[in-house]
C-alpha cells in the first residue's frame, strides 16, 4: 500500500488556555494531521484587564504601578519605559544617581526575565533540573529587588523624575556575592542544558524565522537579533545612560529555536558587563529630579520606546493637558511577537511547536494587557 | 532623518494630500494615499519595521497612528490618518507588514474601526460576543451595579 | 520457601487443595506488600533524589527524613473521589488501570530475590517475563482510547509505537546471555555469574538493555507517552484518585521489576561475598534504580521521530551485531584457547 492511498483524518486540538507549557492563559487551536500541525490559530484575551482604558481614568503617578502588571517578569523595565515617556514629554531631568539605579535594576530584571525564558525552555523540553537551576538564580535577583524596594514582581520602582528608593547599605555586598557565584552557575547551566546533545537536537533547525520574515512580522528584541538583524535600541538610539557603558549586542544568524534560546544566554552575559560598570561608577546624589507636585503635561503627543526584555516596549501618550492621559497606547512586544506563530507552526510536530512557543518568550500579561 | 526634510521630499509626489502636523512630528496623509505612502516609506526610505499601530479617539474624528522605524539607523517617522466617525473605515496595511495583522485586529476590537482588505478581522482581546468598543470615549468605565441602577 | 510453607501447613494438618490455595494467597500478599513497600520507598527516593539534583530539600516533614510522605500520599489518593468523565468508554476506561497493574504484579513470582528466595522457579522465566511485561501496552492504549480525550489518545498512540519498537532491542539484548547460559531459567542465569558478572562479557548488551528499558518504562528522556509539556499527562490525563494511583503504582512496580531483571541478567543477581545474598540483591537493585533516576533528572526529552530512528537504525542493528559476535565468540573461544596454549 502506498502512503498516498492511506486516508487520514485531521482533528483539532485546543492547546490551552490551561496547559502546562503555554506559559499562561494563551490558547492555540491546532488542526492536526497525526502529530503534524496543519493550521494554527491564536486565541488570546483571557488576561485582558483593559489597562489602556484604566490609564484614561487615573492620574499619571497612579498609573505607574499598573505597568508592573504588563510584563510581570521584568517589572522595572516597564516602569522605566512609562516614566521615561512622561519625562520625555515634560522634559524633566532625572538625577545622575537615579539614572544609574534605573540601569542597574533594569539590567537585573532583564537578566531575571531571560533566566525565566531559558529555564522555561529547558522545562518545556523536560529538563526539569535546568529549570530549577536558573530559577534559583532568578530568586536571588528578586531578593535583591526585595532588599531595595520591597516588591519582587510588582516592583513600581521608577518614579516620574527619579526612583523611589536608594539601595540599602547591605546591597553592595549582596550583589557582589550574587555576581561572583552567578558566572559559575551560568556555566553549570550551559553544561546541563545548552550544550546537551538532546537539547540541541530538539531545537537546532526547528522553527526557523528568516530576517525578512522577522521584520515583516514586527518581531523585536532577542527574537529579531537571533535572526541576524543587528537591532538593539540600547545601541542604535541610546536612551537613559546606555551610551556610557561598554557592551556588545549579540547577534546570531540562523533564527531557529536554539539561536533564540542561546542569544538570551549571551545577552545575560552582556547585561552582567553593564552591571559591573554601574557598580564601579555609580555616583552619589539625589534620587528625584525637579518634578511639579501635580503632573499635568502639556497637550501633545509623545512616543517613547525602550529595549524591553521581550523586545521594543513603546508607550504612545496623547495628553490633553489634564491630570490623566487622553490616550495611552502600550506597544507590547509579546503581543506582536506571537503574531508569527500561525505562520511558523505550519508543518511542525507538536513537540517542535512547544519548543517554538518557549523560544519566542512571550508573557501573557503583556499580550493581553 | 528629520521629519520636515522627509516631508519636503515627499511633498511633490502627494501634493495637498500630505500634510505636516502642527508640532512637526508627524506626516498626515489622506486615506486613499495611505498604502502608497507607507510602501514608499518602506521600500525607498528604509523604514522597514512597523513599531506601533494604534488609534486615538478625538471628539470629531478617529486618528490612526503608524510609527515606522528603520532597523539600520533606528530613525523614526510617524504617519497619521484621520478617519471620520461616520464611516470609520480605513485601508488595511497587512499587505505591507504582516505585523499589522494582530494590531489592526486590536484597533478593530477596541475602536470599531473597520480595515478594508484585512484577511481575518475579528475581535482579539475582548470576547467574541462583546458588543461595545471599549476604548471609544463614549464607553464609560463604571461598575456593573451602577449601570443597572442608572 | 514453598516447601517450608507446605511443611508448616502440614503441621497444622492442612493438605491438598486447601493448602495450595493458602500458599497462593500467601504469595499474593507477600508480593503485594513487597511491591507496595518498595514502590513507596522508590517514590520517596525519587522525590528526594531529584530534590538533591535540583538544590531543593524534597519531602522532609512527614516521619524521619520525610519517609512517610508516600504513605500519606497513598492515603490521600485512597480518599479521593474517582471521577469518570461522561464521554468515556465506560468499561475500557474502568478496566485499564487494573489491567495495567496486574502484569506488574505477575512478574514478581519468578524473580530471584536471594539464594533460594524465589517463589516460582520457572524454567522459561525470562520468556515469561518478556511475555507478561509486554501486555502493559494494551492497558495504556485502553486508557488512551477509553478516556475519549485527544491528549490521552495521542499519548496512547505514542506508547504503542514506542513500547512495541523498543521491546525488540530489549529482548535482543538478552539473547546473548541466553546463548551463554543455555537456559531461560533466571536462577540458572544468576548461578552462571558466580565467577564473572555478565556485564563484563556483554557490555554492549547492557548498554542496549539500559536504553531500551528506559523507553519501556516511559521515563525521561523517553517519556513521550506522558509528556507533560505537550500532552498534559498523556494517557492518564482523565484519571483521578485510586485509578491514577494504580497507574502510578504500576509504573514504579515496572521500574522495580526491570531493575531486578537488569541486576539478574548483568550484575550477578544476588551473588556477592560476605553479606547475605538478599542484601547484595537489594543493594544492586537500588543502585540500578539510582542510575535510572540520575538519567531521568539530567536529560531533556528526545523527539518522537528521533527516538524511532535511534531504535530502528541504531539499537536494533547493534543488538543484532551483539548476538552475532556472541555466537562467534562462543564457537571460536575454545579454538582461541587452544592456540594460546
Amino acid at each position: 500500500m502506498t502512503t498516498d492511498r492511506l486516508i487520514t483524518q485531521e482533528f483539532s486540538l485546543n492547546l490551552g488556555p490551561q496547559h502546562p507549557s503555554t506559559h499562561g492563559v494563551y490558547r492555540v487551536i491546532l488542526t492536526l494531521d497525526g502529530e503534524k500541525i496543519v493550521h494554527a490559530e491564536n486565541v488570546i484575551g483571557y488576561l485582558h484587564r483593559g489597562i489602556e482604558k484604566l490609564a484614561e481614568t487615573l492620574t499619571y503617578p497612579q498609573f505607574a504601578p499598573y505597568t508592573d502588571r504588563l510584563d510581570y517578569l521584568a517589572g522595572v523595565l516597564n516602569n522605566i519605559a512609562y516614566t521615561q515617556t512622561i519625562e520625555k514629554h515634560m522634559q524633566i531631568v532625572v538625577p545622575e544617581r537615579a539614572q544609574y539605579l534605573r540601569v542597574l535594576f533594569g539590567e537585573l530584571s532583564r537578566i531575571a526575565s531571560h533566566l525565566v525564558c531559558v529555564s522555561s525552555m529547558a522545562l518545556d523540553l523536560n529538563s526539569f533540573t535546568g529549570w530549577m537551576y536558573a530559577f534559583a538564580d532568578r530568586e536571588k535577583i528578586l531578593d535583591l529587588f526585595e532588599m531595595t524596594f520591597g516588591g519582587r514582581l510588582t516592583t513600581n520602582y521608577a518614579r516620574i523624575g527619579g526612583v523611589s528608593k536608594d539601595i540599602p547599605d547591605t546591597f553592595m555586598s549582596a550583589i557582589r556575592s550574587f555576581l561572583d557565584s552567578f558566572y559559575g552557575r551560568l556555566k553549570d547551566f550551559n553544561d546541563l542544558v545548552s550544550f546537551n546533545q538532546i537539547f540541541i537536537d530538539r531545537t537546532k533547525g526547528v522553527g526557523i524565522i528568516s530576517a525578512d520574515q522577522a521584520i515583516d512580522y514586527g518581531l523585536t528584541g532577542a527574537n529579531l537579533r537571533a535572526s541576524g538583524v543587528h537591532f538593539d535600541l540600547r545601541k542604535k538610539s541610546p536612551y537613559g545612560l546606555y551610551d556610557r557603558f561598554d557592551f556588545d549586542i549579540p547577534v546570531l544568524q540562523t533564527g531557529d529555536c536554539y539561536d533564540r534560546y542561546y542569544i538570551r544566554i549571551l545577552e545575560i552575559i552582556q547585561s552582567l558587563r553593564i552591571i559591573e560598570q554601574v557598580l564601579q561608577s555609580i555616583p552619589e546624589g539625589t534620587l528625584m529630579g525637579d518634578v511639579p507636585r501635580v503632573i499635568k503635561p502639556l497637550a501633545g503627543e509623545t512616543f517613547h520606546q525602550i529595549e524591553g526584555a521581550k523586545g521594543l516596549l513603546g508607550f504612545h501618550l496623547v495628553s490633553d493637558g489634564s491630570k490623566s492621559p487622553y490616550r495611552l497606547h502600550i506597544h507590547a512586544p509579546s503581543f506582536v511577537n506571537i503574531g508569527i506563530i500561525p505562520e511558523i507552526a505550519k508543518g511542525m510536530l507538536i513537540q517542535d511547536f512547544i519548543a517554538l512557543l518557549a523560544s519566542l518568550d512571550f508573557v501573557l500579561g503583556e499580550v493581553d494587557r | 532623518m528629520n521629519i520636515a526634510a522627509l516631508f519636503n521630499e515627499l511633498q511633490p509626489i502627494y501634493k495637498d494630500k500630505l500634510l505636516l502636523s502642527t508640532d512637526t512630528t508627524a506626516l498626515i496623509i489622506t486615506q486613499d494615499q495611505l498604502i502608497s505612502l507607507l510602501s514608499t516609506l518602506r521600500t525607498r526610505h528604509g523604514f522597514n519595521l512597523l513599531a506601533l499601530l494604534t488609534a486615538v479617539d478625538y471628539p470629531d474624528h478617529y486618528q490612526m497612528v503608524y510609527h515606522l522605524m528603520s532597523t539600520k539607523s533606528a530613525d523614526m517617522v510617524t504617519v497619521q490618518v484621520n478617519v471620520s466617525k461616520s464611516s470609520s473605515r480605513v485601508p488595511s496595511i497587512v499587505s505591507i507588514w504582516s505585523a499589522a495583522n494582530v494590531q489592526e485586529r486590536e484597533v478593530y476590537d477596541m475602536f470599531g474601526i473597520t480595515f478594508d482588505g484585512h484577511p481575518y478581522l475579528k475581535r482579539i482581546l475582548n470576547p467574541d460576543d462583546f458588543t461595545e468598543f471599549p476604548l471609544r470615549k463614549s464607553f464609560v468605565l463604571q461598575s456593573v451595579n451602577r449601570q443597572s441602577l442608572s | 520457601m514453598t516447601q517450608f510453607l507446605f511443611n508448616f501447613l502440614a503441621l497444622l494438618h492442612i493438605t491438598g487443595i486447601i493448602a495450595d490455595v493458602i500458599v497462593i494467597l500467601c504469595y499474593f500478599v507477600f508480593i503485594l506488600l513487597f511491591i507496595i513497600i518498595n514502590v513507596m520507598f522508590i517514590v520517596w527516593l525519587e522525590r528526594r533524589m531529584s530534590a538533591f539534583f535540583q538544590e531543593r530539600l524534597g519531602p522532609n516533614r512527614v516521619g524521619p527524613f520525610g519517609l512517610l510522605q508516600s504513605v500519606v500520599d497513598a492515603v490521600k489518593l485512597l480518599g479521593k473521589e474517582v471521577i469518570r468523565p461522561t464521554a468515556t468508554d465506560k468499561w475500557v476506561f474502568l478496566l485499564a488501570p487494573a489491567i495495567c497493574f496486574v502484569p506488574a504484579l505477575l512478574l514478581y513470582p519468578i524473580l530471584p530475590f536471594g539464594k533460594g528466595l524465589v517463589l516460582v522457579n520457572l524454567n522459561i522465566g525470562l520468556l515469561y517475563f518478556v511475555a507478561i511485561s509486554s501486555t502493559t501496552t494494551i492497558s495504556i492504549i485502553m486508557a488512551g482510547w477509553g478516556s475519549n480525550n485527544k491528549y490521552s489518545l495521542l499519548g496512547g498512540m505514542r506508547t504503542v509505537a514506542q513500547m512495541i519498537s523498543y521491546e525488540i532491542p530489549l529482548i535482543f539484548s538478552m539473547i546473548g546471555i541466553i546463548m551463554l547460559v543455555g537456559s531461560l531459567n533466571l536462577v540458572d542465569i544468576v548461578n552462571a555469574q558466580a565467577r564473572l558478572w555478565f556485564i563484563h562479557v556483554q557490555p554492549l548488551a547492557f548498554m542496549i538493555f539500559l536504553i531500551a528499558s528506559i523507553a519501556e518504562l516511559n521515563r525521561a528522556p523517553f517519556d513521550l507517552p506522558e509528556a507533560e509539556q505537550e500532552l498534559v499527562a498523556g494517557y492518564h490525563t482523565e484519571y483521578s484518585g485510586m485509578q491514577f494511583a494504580f497507574f502510578y503504582l504500576a509504573e514504579y512496580a515496572n521500574l522495580f521489576s526491570l531493575s531486578i531483571l537488569g541486576v539478574t541478567l548483568f550484575l550477578g543477581g544476588y551473588q556477592g561475598p560476605f553479606f547475605p545474598s538478599w542484601i547484595w540483591f537489594i543493594g544492586k537493585v537500588y543502585a540500578m534504580i539510582m542510575v535510572y533516576m540520575w538519567i531521568r533528572w539530567t536529560l531533556p526529552r528526545i523527539r518522537m521521530d528521533k527516538m524511532m530512528k535511534l531504535n530502528w537504525k541504531f539499537l536494533i542493528p547493534l543488538s543484532l551485531f551483539n548476538i552475532l559476535a556472541t555466537g562467534f565468540m562462543i564457537k571460536a573461544w575454545p579454538t582461541i584457547q587452544q592456540w594460546m596454549r
